[in-house]
């Protein structure tokens, strides 16, 4: 199949399929986080080939896996090429966003995709060895997670859930400023900071 | 003479319609209080980074219209001029109208969510100068003061 098999990934999405990425998945490169790593370090959020994460030591080569904010969601690979402070690879480093990006304590990296893919908005995942076929479990905790986005009034909260999103507290959430005022659509208001 | 939609238009932004993180740009009111307020948190010992306050009408007018058209939710012969910005969105043709819209799209790095039927706004606290973004940092207890004068522990 190939990654972007929405069949499978509609299956996903629709009903999370009990797997057990994390007791199937081979030990990671030397340069990756392991699975067990501290989830803030391990996920980030992407806009365009640009991967926002606190971790600031990604070496390059780490593989992402990535799950595409379309409808339907789609999964993705890609690799990290190195940390970035250029605007014109990260949007998210713009003059009117920088300021509050990067005082989140995040990172900016430059990213390939695999297979001349490319990303709008998107969850990246480091140390993960999966195509997402069958779900994405980062915790290994042997559930399928779910991702979300959604916009709030200056910028857009990401966010991944064991359970029924929007419910009780993410596993992860991440937010990216975008400095320009727009409509919220967020569930209830939630934002995910 | 109009200067048609396009990436010329992300660089006449960047010079001619900025946004500001003065204090300075905000209308009173909310100024002087706003001034009071980081006065209150400067004083109590913590940081404060005003990041944005009044943001330009003129670069919301070209995120909004450049975001509707090159997502095809608004013909570009129907937007309306706005004063100050001698833009010609419409191309003589729908795909170059779009096209010339989407250079700025992603010269201006603006987000298009999935589904995503919100284009960046025309208006806002912030374009009206009623809105201020900082970051504020301290450590331990913050005692801020409040207006009348007593204590308010964070």
């Amino acid at each position: 199949m190939t990654n972007t098999s929405t069949s499978r990934l509609a299956r996903w999405l629709a009903g999370p399929i009990l797997i057990g990425i994390a007791a199937c998945a081979p030990t990671p490169p030397h340069n990756q986080p392991a699975v067990g790593a501290p989830l803030e370090s391990r996920i980030g959020w992407l806009h365009g080939a640009c991967f926002a994460v606190k971790n600031n030591s990604l070496q390059p080569d780490v593989t992402l896996v990535i799950v595409k904010m379309d409808e339907p969601q789609s999964v993705i690979q890609a690799n990290v090429l190195d940390q970035t402070v250029s605007d014109k690879v990260c949007p998210a480093l713009l003059p009117d966003r920088k300021a509050t990006n990067s005082a989140q304590g995040l990172s900016f990296y430059e990213v390939s995709f695999h297979d001349q893919q490319s990303v709008e908005l998107g969850i990246g995942i480091v140390g993960l060895a999966t195509d997402g076929s069958t779900g994405i479990d980062v915790n290994g905790d042997g559930k399928a997670d779910r991702f979300t986005q959604c916009a709030t009034s200056e910028g857009i909260s990401f966010g991944v859930w064991n359970g029924t999103p929007y419910q009780g507290r993410p596993l992860w959430s991440g937010y990216y400023h975008l400095g320009y005022d727009t409509r919220a659509n967020c569930p209830g208001g939630a934002v995910q900071r | 003479m109009p200067t048609k939609s396009g990436t010329y238009w992300v660089t006449w932004a960047d010079t001619n319609a900025t946004n500001s993180s003065s204090v300075d740009d905000l209308i009173d009111p909310f100024k002087t209080s706003a001034r009071a307020f980081i006065k209150a948190l400067e004083n109590a010992g913590a940081k404060v980074d005003v990041t944005a306050t009044k943001r330009s009408e003129k670069r919301a007018y070209l995120f909004h219209w450049s975001w509707m058209i090159a997502q095809g939710r608004c013909k570009a012969s129907d937007v309306s001029q706005t004063s100050g910005v001698d833009i010609q969105w419409d191309h003589g043709s729908d795909a170059a109208s779009r096209q010339g819209a989407a250079e700025m799209v992603a010269g201006f790095g603006l987000a298009i969510p999935p589904t995503s039927v919100n284009p960046p706004s025309l208006t806002s606290n912030h374009i009206s100068a009623k809105a201020i973004d900082m970051n504020i940092t301290w450590t331990g207890t913050l005692n801020v003061k409040r207006k009348d004068g007593t204590d308010g522990r964070t």
